[in-house]
């Protein structure tokens, strides 16, 4: 092989070098970034789960809340139970007791605190099934869960829970209620990752 | 006396350069080659085991934590593990790791399962 021009030959060999290094070094970059992605794609993935299992704790303690003081004759809250007039519907009046049972089942068992806007009583409800809804947003470093979980309470009562004497000497009794149990469930769900 | 026309060729010391330059240019490229290979190796394997392990969370979730079920048998890409104590919890604390990939690994919680009556659909 013969050089056509005295002092030029290298340029030929640098070049095929350079074309070389160029295609290895997109290969590094390319496989490079694709290693860097299924990184970030396993930490975002730990992320989502970890928080979605929060969400799952939440739905779970919340679906297993079971008061039942019919069954006990000694044990009654009277925090957590009310009386009802003839002209209230049960359903509604229960409805600020199960928020309390829903936040106290919350306190204790996780350590979440949840704030009394975050609760909202839908439209309709059944007259006997105290409901509402309540918006959970569970955020970390890249992934936030934005849930808004629907609950549902069961109504029980005692008669007669509380017997007194009235000034006329008549005996006072009371049907108090209570919310016996919860069942919930997610109404909406919206995960944004970074 | 007759002067020595030059020649057109390589020198020697070209040869010599271009042959280093040829060698090490070869060996940055041939590493870079390996690594590139070992690195999309790597991350074909995290892929896999990043969706065995997606795949198990999601059917337990799905299905719920049942402590009778033989989830060893059941997903054999990955291994899982519980963490707490169900019946006091009401939630399974469950971590799965991917057998290839021990980094590819979730910690999660998952609703129980419910109980199927005896004789009931199964």
């Amino acid at each position: 092989m013969l050089k056509k021009s005295d002092g030029y030959v290298m340029i030929y060999v640098m070049i095929v070098m350079l074309i070389l290094g160029l295609v290895a070094g997109n290969a590094l970059a390319a496989a490079s970034h694709n290693a860097t992605s299924e990184v970030n794609a396993v930490r975002q993935m730990k992320e989502r789960y970890k928080i979605e299992g929060e969400l799952n704790k939440i739905l779970s303690v919340v679906d297993h809340i079971e008061r039942d003081y019919s069954t006990d004759l000694l044990a009654i809250d009277h925090s957590n139970s009310f009386t009802v007039s003839e002209t209230e519907s049960i359903g509604t009046k229960a409805i600020p007791y199960l928020e309390k049972l829903i936040k106290e089942e919350l306190k204790d068992q996780l350590g979440i605190t949840i704030a009394d806007d975050v609760f909202d009583i839908p439209l309709t409800i059944d007259m006997d099934r105290p409901q509402v809804t309540f918006e959970i947003a569970l955020p970390s470093e890249s992934t936030t869960i934005k849930a808004t979980v629907k609950a549902v309470g069961t109504v029980g009562s005692r008669f007669p829970e509380y017997l007194d004497i009235g000034d006329d000497g008549h005996i006072i009794e009371e049907e108090r209620f209570f919310v016996k149990s919860v069942e919930c469930s997610i109404e909406s769900f919206e995960i944004t990752q970074s | 006396m007759r002067k020595i026309k030059s020649r057109s060729g390589f020198s020697l010391i070209e040869t010599l350069l271009s042959a280093l330059l040829f060698t090490f240019v070869v060996m940055a490229i041939g590493s870079s080659i390996i690594v590139s290979v070992r690195l999309n190796a790597k991350a074909r394997r995290m892929t896999e085991a990043r969706l065995a392990v997606s795949s198990a969370v999601e059917t337990i979730m799905a299905k719920g934590y049942d402590k009778d079920a033989d989830y060893d048998a059941a997903f054999t890409a990955v291994e899982v593990v519980l963490t707490n104590t169900p019946a006091t919890d009401n939630y399974a604390e469950i971590t799965v790791t991917s057998k290839t990939e021990p980094n590819v690994s979730v910690e999660t919680a998952v609703g129980i399962a419910p109980v199927t009556p005896e004789g009931g659909e199964g």
